[in-house]
This record gives C-alpha cells, sequence and structure tokens, in this order.
C-alpha cells in the first residue's frame, strides 16, 4: 500500500545469503559463524545503541543476542520470517531487558562529553559541516532518549534500520496499523523536539 | 513567523479541508497513505500555500531522521572485533563449572533427599526412635559448593554470573524507575 523510499538500500540476495551461511553454521563451521556475524553485528549494535544511547551495554546486548542467536539457530524457521526480523526481534527484547535492569538516564552522558560511539561524518568536509553533523547527531540522540521507549522503537526501526511496517509489526510482535501509529506519534514528538534552528544550520552547511 | 504561531491556533483557523488535509501529512512524510489518497492530497497542496508550508516542515523532519539516525551509533572496528572475542569465547569455549558442578549438585539433591526422608520418617516415627541429626552430611556436602565460587577457571564464564547477579541485586531498586520518569 504505502511506498517505500530507498533511504536504506539492503542487498535483495541478502536473506538467500544469510540461509546458505546458516545451514554452514549448523554443520558447525566456525567461519561461518564469523562471517554471520560480520554481515549483521554492525547493524545489531547500531540498533542496540539507539535504543540504549550507552556505548558499554549496547556491545553488551550485542554479545549476548549473537551467543543467543549461535546457540538457537536450529529455532530459526525461515517459513515464519527473514533472520534479520528474526535477529531484531532478539535484540529489541534484550535491550528492553536492559533497560529495566538498569534505570538509564534520559539524556546519555556520551552525548554531553563528546559521543564514544560517534557516527561517522561523511568524509572530506569543512569543520563547521563537521560540527553541524556533530550537533544534529547530539540533538538527535537527546530528541531519542525523550522519547519514550515504544516510540523509539518504533522510529529507530523505521528510519535508522529502514525496515518495512509489515517487517516492524513482526519485530514488535503488534498489529501493522500500530507500528504505523507509533511512527507517526514519533514523527510528531521529534519534529517538536529537534530544533527547527539546527536543521537549518545543517542543510547551510551541507549546501555549501 | 509561522513556526512561533501556537499549533492550536492555528489549528483553530483552518478550513475543515484544511484540517483533513493536515492529519493526512504526517501519514504521507511516513509513508502511510494510499496512492489515491496521496493524489487527493497533491491536488490540494498544489494551491494551499499553508498547507503546503506544513509539508515542508514535515519533510525537514524526516529528512534530519533519514540522515542521522542510519549514522547513529556506528561501531568501530575495534569494538566490533572484542564484541567478536566475547561471542567466540561463549561460543565454543566448552562452559568448564557447568560440568564440574555436577557432582556437587548431585550430592546436593541427595543429601537434601536424605534429610526430607529423615524428616518425614522422624515425624511419623517421634516416639519410637528419634533419628541422629544430620547437620554432619550437610556440611560435609556444602563444603564443596563454597569452595567452587572463587573458581579460577575460566573469565568468559564469570561474566554471565556477574550480570545475573547484578540483575537480581538491582531488580527490586530499578522497578520504580520507569515510572519516576513519566511525567
Ligand atoms: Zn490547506
Amino acid at each position: 500500500m504505502a511506498k517505500q523510499m530507498a533511504y536504506s538500500a539492503r542487498d535483495p540476495n541478502e536473506e538467500a545469503q544469510f540461509q546458505s551461511l546458516i545451514a554452514r553454521c549448523k554443520e558447525g563451521d566456525q567461519a561461518a559463524h564469523e562471517a554471520l556475524y560480520n554481515a549483521v553485528a554492525g547493524d545489531v549494535y547500531r540498533l542496540a545503541y539507539s535504543l540504549l544511547l550507552h556505548p558499554q551495554d549496547s556491545e553488551d546486548v550485542v554479545q549476548e543476542v549473537m551467543v543467543y542467536v549461535f546457540r538457537s539457530l536450529h529455532q530459526f524457521d525461515p517459513q515464519r520470517g527473514s533472520f534479520r526480523t528474526w535477529l531484531y526481534t532478539i535484540t529489541v527484547s534484550r535491550c528492553r531487558n536492559a533497560r529495566r535492569r538498569k534505570w538509564l538516564p534520559t539524556v546519555a552522558l556520551s552525548s554531553l562529553i563528546g559521543m564514544k560511539g560517534e557516527p561517522r561524518a561523511p568524509s572530506a568536509q569543512s569543520p563547521e559541516v563537521a560540527v553541524a553533523w556533530r550537533n544534529a547527531c547530539e540533538s538527535l540522540e537527546r530528541a531519542l532518549g525523550a522519547l519514550s521507549p515504544r516510540l523509539c522503537e518504533a522510529i529507530v526501526l523505521r528510519y535508522g534500520q529502514g525496515l518495512t511496517y509489515r517487517e516492524m509489526a513482526e519485530v514488535l510482535n503488534c498489529p501493522q496499523k500500530t507500528a504505523e501509529s507509533r511512527v507517526r506519534l514519533a514523527h510528531e514528538a521529534l519534529r517538536s523536539i529537534l530544533n527547527d534552528v539546527e536543521i537549518g544550520l545543517l542543510e547551510e552547511f551541507s549546501s555549501a | 513567523m509561522y513556526l512561533k504561531v501556537p499549533f492550536s491556533r492555528r489549528q483553530a483557523t483552518l478550513s475543515m479541508r484544511c484540517r483533513t488535509i493536515r492529519h493526512q501529512l504526517k501519514a504521507y512524510v511516513t509513508d502511510q497513505l494510499s496512492q489515491a489518497q496521496r493524489l487527493r492530497l497533491a491536488k490540494h497542496i498544489a494551491h494551499c500555500e499553508s498547507c503546503y508550508a506544513e509539508l515542508q516542515c514535515e519533510l525537514a523532519t524526516v529528512y534530519e531522521l533519514k540522515r542521522h539516525l542510519p549514522a547513529l551509533g556506528q561501531p568501530n572496528a575495534a569494538q566490533l572485533a572484542r564484541i567478536w572475542q566475547g561471542v567466540k569465547a561463549q561460543t565454543w569455549q566448552k562452559p568448564p563449572r557447568y560440568t564440574d558442578l555436577r557432582p556437587a549438585s548431585a550430592l546436593l539433591t541427595l543429601t537434601l533427599t536424605l534429610m526430607c526422608a529423615a524428616f518425614v520418617f522422624r515425624g511419623s516415627a517421634a516416639v519410637a526412635a528419634p533419628l541422629p541429626p544430620s547437620p554432619a552430611i550437610v556440611r560435609a556436602t556444602l563444603t564443596p559448593i563454597f569452595t567452587e565460587t572463587p573458581d579460577p577457571l575460566g573469565n568468559a564464564m564469570a561474566r554471565p554470573t556477574a550480570s545475573l547477579t547484578a540483575l537480581y541485586a538491582n531488580a527490586p531498586s530499578a522497578a520504580p524507575a520507569p515510572s519516576a520518569r513519566k511525567p
């Protein structure tokens, strides 16, 4: 129904590649485990970081998730969904646990004292643009921290990971309509939180 | 100038048609409208300046999210390598403590069974012959478990235990926190 925008291009053969790696993993092939890890760990970390806004907690979650995934590969049923949605379901659930385990400050400390897991800014740019990029990322992080966990999950899966609403419903275990309304609500909340001045500044620098 | 007008007042001065469109704009920018709905929206936007301005604001937010959210929390190579070492250790190193604990837990089970049997027996035949108390057995079997705790084996296995105990230790204090966060 809704038009999909190509802001996060994903390899269409990805699922087939996962399947063949999983088959090799099940035979005990250690290189296949490593290849599978290399294929997804970065995305799992980004997802965890966007939800927890804490580098060490995110590392812990990625480790937990990957160990669990490797031990439970026999439970993964490709008939019921893609490997990526299965992986994200586990990640989101582990992040919820991590949040529960430890109360997280709404504003990540890392964003106040120079980020550790700093986003890679586009290369070959003036210092002004780099500063603007950094500011934009910091205000986005602060805005995410102010969102409720459910809305944060929705917006991060949608724009951070480029999932379709159908995939989101699978990961969040909710009706598609719920996923859609959460994205709308998150969008509205973020719009009022994100500083319009900063957006304007960023666009000015980017076009310069 | 436009942005300074409070949202509620802006809404109040809108026509019915514009109000419907405003509602649809959010669905439009988040890719939730059908082809027919998008066409109707486009027709209105083409001649309504205020809805067009509103659309630009909505699009700016989406642009910001699409541009920066995928870049948020990019791990560096050192982080990924570090995590991989942890995953490897937990996936392929046989957890030595688990296997070592088996005889100990078997002993504990045996002791508990004996204690239960003794208790039942003493209860039913209390007058006839009181059994000798069993603390000696309990002490003997519990000792290996206590010496097990400062385990010199694998650091990898020490980690989950630590996080588990942390989980239990923090559980009661962490519970009220989320409600405190709500405004
Ligand atoms: Zn209008």
